[in-house]
């Protein structure tokens, strides 16, 4: 008889798995300068495996080309950097109508710098292919604001999957902590490191790194007891920072049932932010919280008028428009090809004007 | 002469009795000798309590004092001399006893008894002092275990309404003792941005700088457990219909009491709105907005009224073609039948191709 041979064995993937994981984009609107484009970057790394990371946005992609394919994607969040006289703004929205929270980042540092802050980076390896934990400091009370952010960031990431997750798959950590005194938020980025803890660092040495170069020592013993019996940060890790594995993790000797301490490493960018607004809809809507402005209901109801107006003007010229253009075409398509070219571009002309009408409204620049 | 020296004298004869007498005592002698003098006397009850029944850590001797005390004991074992059997001791008693007539000799080594003639009125008092002290030992004890006291053996036949009332007592007090709980855990989160527990950071290695204190209110993200509850009662309709029903209604309530009482309108609806937006930013799809629910309510009523309208076509059209390939059939039976009726002199038959000979003509050049 011949070999058999396996005859079905693509793995099915599980659609409903696949949808409950929530996936973002990360994108950046207008005219952002280089480093931005960097924090971009650096951000839709810390939001890997769950986002685009080779989007490509094009100087005429407006937000609802990237609500039409999410949809298609099961992407639920948007992140969008844009940049105005007055600052760097960052909104988080959840697609399709959820809200948008909007933050003005005061101030933020790149992957490569805070790495060139070490004295010995790590290099990324493979702690990407899994998401990272969340982490939120000072996020409890009653402020439905708050509770609102908490809620937003919690739910941006993957949720843990207690019963099937593995330890090894639990490499990053993110931060968001709220300083009560100044309501900024601070974002980091962390890396998960296990160090052993309890030993002199001869012994550290010979466990986790080859056999050490001896020759200068008659016995192991002068090599053990050369040096320091532990080194500073071992001081700082007895105590609280060390667990016992309950599995195998990365690394050379992370066994289970074994002690480690847990270092963070930083890694990746770091952000400053502070919540400006909450919007109802993504990106558009009723504003339900504002740090700066407080409108009387007065107010609302004529900025709302206001908009309603613009917008009907909006729509009135475009199926203006419209009929020109296609007027326009009938007649041309009775009076022959040669006249097609000069009336194909007056119609060109017009489209444009129209174009940059939703230039202003698309990417949502209107900022305080 | 055999029968008579076999027979032993008759056992009550007089003569005969000292010698049955001390052939008896002789017989006694020998197995009391067999018996060690220790076990035979009467215990001293004062010296076993004082050693191992009680745990008297305060009579027990220094410990070299104990050793010396084994040595001794151990040699004096092995000592010849010392090894006095039940009688002789008797006898020593016996003559100390005639000779001095009021205390009985007491054997020099500890262990060996006070003689069982004359018995001396026992130091009643340290007895009873011991068993007082043994009582009070064992009631500190049980007080300490709260082992129930023997007063309750008194009460045992409680009545049940006895029973009822302590149990609902203790259901009071726990439930009491859950609720202390939970108000004590809403205190604690009531205290909004205050620090409830302050640490002071790490950075104590540039200790000109201000530590920082970081409050700690850490939480972490989502868990799934993947275990789904028992699905929870859904409430409300799951149809659009029904959903843009409720919606209406809650509208119009909210319009309703707007009129009468302005501020609970209000937050009413700040409420409902901030519960939107975080059932919303956790994934939830709230379906509230009396627009989008008519919206595709339309949209449902259009696909259905499209697909029906072309299911009609569909059926039309099927039954049209059935029509047509049955007319169509007929026809051409009709026509076949048409053409075979037909006089036969109708005009020139056409001639087919390759056949344009008649019929049974002979070809030429064969027989």
């Amino acid at each position: 008889m011949a070999k058999r041979r396996k005859k079905r064995t693509h793995v099915k993937v599980d659609e409903a798995a696949i949808a409950k994981v929530p996936k973002s984009f990360v994108i950046k609107s207008g005219v952002v300068g280089r480093s931005l484009a960097h924090l971009v970057m650096d951000v839709r790394k810390t939001m890997e495996p769950n986002t685009a990371l080779n989007l490509r946005e094009r100087k005429g992609n407006k937000l609802k080309d990237f609500v039409h394919v999410a949809g298609q994607l099961s992407v639920t969040h948007l992140m969008v950097f844009s940049k105005t006289p007055a600052g760097i703004n960052l909104r988080i929205g959840r697609i399709p109508r959820g809200p948008t929270l909007t933050f003005r980042v005061n101030s933020y540092g790149l992957a490569a710098d805070v790495l060139a802050l070490q004295s010995r980076p790590k290099s990324p390896g493979s702690e990407f292919k899994t998401s990272p934990l969340v982490v939120l400091n000072n996020f409890g009370g009653d402020a439905k604001h708050i509770k609102l952010m908490a809620t937003m960031f919690q739910n941006m990431f993957p949720p843990i999957q207690v019963q099937t997750m593995k330890l090894a798959d639990a490499r990053r950590v993110v931060l968001f902590n709220l300083n009560s005194e100044t309501s900024e938020i601070e974002f980091r980025h962390y890396t998960v490191t296990v160090k052993v803890t309890g030993v002199s660092k001869s012994v550290k040495a010979i466990i986790q790194t080859d056999v050490p170069d001896l020759g200068r020592y008659d016995d192991i013993s002068d090599y053990i007891l050369r040096g320091a019996f532990a080194s500073e940060s071992d001081v700082e890790d007895a105590g609280e920072s060390t667990v016992t594995l309950s599995q195998n993790y990365v690394g050379k000797g992370n066994r289970t049932a074994e002690q480690r301490a847990i270092r963070l490493v930083e890694m990746g960018p770091r952000m400053q932010l502070s919540l400006i607004k909450i919007q109802n809809g993504l990106c558009e809507g009723e504003v339900l919280y504002h740090s700066l402005v407080q409108k009387s209901a007065a107010e609302i109801k004529e900025q709302e008028q206001r908009r309603k107006k613009s917008e009907a003007e909006r729509g009135r010229r475009r199926a203006e428009q419209e009929k020109n253009v296609a007027a326009k075409k009938a007649a041309n398509a009775g009076e022959g090809a040669d006249e097609d070219e000069e009336a194909g571009s007056d119609p060109q002309a017009e489209d444009d004007e129209d174009e940059e009408d939703d230039d202003e409204e698309g990417l949502d620049q209107m900022e305080e | 002469m055999a029968a008579e020296g076999q027979q032993p004298p008759l056992p009550c004869s007089l003569d005969a009795l000292q010698d049955r007498l001390a052939e008896h005592r002789k017989c006694f002698d020998s197995l009391v000798e067999l018996i060690p003098a220790k076990y035979y006397f009467a215990k001293d009850p004062d010296a076993d309590l004082s050693g191992k029944q009680l745990h008297n850590k305060k009579n027990k001797a220094p410990k070299q004092v104990v050793k010396d005390a084994t040595k001794k004991a151990k040699k004096h074992k092995l000592d010849p001399q010392s090894s006095q059997s039940v009688l002789d001791i008797q006898s020593d008693n016996l003559k100390a006893a005639q000779n001095n007539g009021s205390t009985p000799k007491k054997p020099a080594v500890n262990g060996t008894q006070p003689n069982g003639t004359t018995l001396e009125a026992l130091p009643t008092g340290s007895i009873v002092e011991l068993q007082a002290k043994l009582k009070n030992r064992i009631d500190e004890l049980r007080a300490k275990r709260k082992a129930p006291s023997q007063e309750v053996v008194a009460d045992q036949p409680r009545s049940r309404q006895d029973i009822l009332q302590s149990r609902a007592d203790r259901k009071r007090e726990r439930k009491e003792g859950i609720k202390a709980k939970k108000e004590k855990r809403r205190k604690l989160d009531d205290t909004t941005g205050m620090a409830t527990t302050s640490k002071s950071a790490k950075e104590s290695s540039t200790p000109t700088k201000t530590v920082p204190t970081v409050t700690e209110d850490v939480s972490f993200g989502k868990l799934d457990f993947g275990v789904t509850e028992p699905t929870k009662k859904r409430k409300g309709p799951t149809d659009i219909a029904g959903q843009l029903k409720q919606a209406e209604a809650k509208k119009q309530k909210l319009e309703k009491l707007k009129e009468t009482d302005k501020e609970k309108a209000e937050s009413i609806q700040e409420s409902a709105t901030w519960n939107k937006l975080l059932k919303q930013a956790e994934g939830e799809k709230v379906k509230d907005d009396v627009k989008l629910l008519k919206k595709s309510l339309r949209r449902k009523e259009q696909t259905k009224q499209k697909s029906a309208s072309a299911w009609a076509d569909r059926q039309a059209s099927s039954t049209k073609e059935k029509e047509d390939r049955l007319k169509k059939r007929e026809e051409n039976i009709k026509a076949r039948v048409e053409a075979r009726n037909a006089p036969k002199g109708k005009g020139q038959k056409k001639k087919r191709p390759g056949f344009e000979g008649g019929a049974g003509k002979k070809k030429p050049g064969k027989a």
